[in-house]
């Protein structure tokens, strides 16, 4: 990908792929990596800090005799969802309206 | 190099991280690595990179995390934070060392002039370190030395009551002053030290941040 990817639309990605449902790290980066070229370190930093911002949560389950530490969404996290999604939206009709010029 | 080779690896470049956060990390790559399965292990190996650049992304991480507080930009307040995570919040900032900080800002992805701009700086913070240090001892040593003359003076004044009384007030006015400043050198170490931590965690934030 040609367009650079900032930390907040990362954070709107992640939040994104968890509004469909919990998951687990591994699986997260997968999906999240099916659309954005990212490395496989690159999320648990992200995780991490909207962990610490209270717009994640975690819990653990057992799996095949060890743990798989599900992440899920909390409220604050659905507020904040929200907002990016409407944030990026008005972003890309602005950047869309720049585009069709050509 | 396996998946316990690099997990321990990465484990020694993580010593002066909090343990809670260093336990974190770690059980997320193990559980990272099981779920990829074995014949992707060395696939993964290869993704994350070195241990080193891994646990460098890790400490940025975790500086950034602390201090954070102050940079966040507010655009909306819908965070709950609990008493406990706040509790919580306030233990990980008490273990954050200075060393940690140092590390990360080492960690950084900085150009050789900066790099070198950094340590010249250092150099000049240990620089001014020892000087305080020196003052520290000095006025110490002045308050402590007064205090004695002050009960030498108290002795004077039986034989020459006026030379002892003299001696008994300057020396009591030299603690004083002496104690003053060892207070005032005392204040000054820990401004500096907590000046440069939130400096060097600033510029943490700034470089891990942009590059994100």
């Amino acid at each position: 990908m040609v367009f650079q990817l900032g930390s907040s639309l990362l954070d709107a990605c992640v939040l994104g792929v968890l509004t469909d449902g919990d998951a687990y790290g591994y699986t997260l980066t997968q999906q999240v990596r099916e659309v954005i070229d990212i490395s496989e370190s690159t999320l648990y930093p992200v995780l991490r800090r909207l962990q610490k911002d209270g717009l994640l949560g975690t819990y653990d389950e057992p799996y095949q005799g060890r743990n798989r530490r599900y992440y899920r969404i909390t409220e604050a996290g659905k507020e904040k969802f929200k907002f990016y999604s409407e944030e990026w939206k008005e972003f890309r009709d602005s950047i869309d309206g720049l585009l069709k010029k050509e | 190099m396996n998946k316990s080779e690099y997990l321990n690896e990465l484990r020694k470049y993580l010593k002066r991280v909090p343990k809670q956060d260093l336990e974190d990390a770690l059980e997320y790559y193990e559980e990272y690595f099981e779920e990829a399965g074995v014949e992707n292990e060395q696939k993964i190996i290869d993704e994350l990179g070195t241990p080193k650049e891994l646990a460098k992304k890790i400490i940025i991480e975790c500086v950034d995390k602390n201090f954070s507080d102050d940079y966040e930009p507010q655009e909306i307040s819908t965070e709950v934070v609990t008493s406990d995570d706040k509790k919580e919040d306030k233990n990980e900032k008490k273990s954050l060392s200075p060393w940690l900080i140092l590390a990360a800002v080492f960690a950084l992805p900085l150009s050789p002039i900066i790099l070198v701009l950094l340590i010249v700086v250092l150099v000049l913070v240990l620089a001014i370190v020892i000087v305080l240090i020196a003052l520290f001892i000095s006025f110490g040593a002045m308050a402590i030395a007064g205090l004695f003359s002050a009960i030498i003076g108290v002795i004077v004044m039986f034989t020459n009551p006026t030379g002892g009384l003299m001696m008994f007030g300057v020396s009591l006015a030299i603690a004083a002053i002496g104690s003053i400043l060892f207070c005032l050198v005392f204040t000054l170490f820990d401004l500096l030290i907590k000046g440069l931590s939130k400096a060097g965690s600033k510029l943490v934030h700034k470089k891990a941040g942009a590059k994100a």
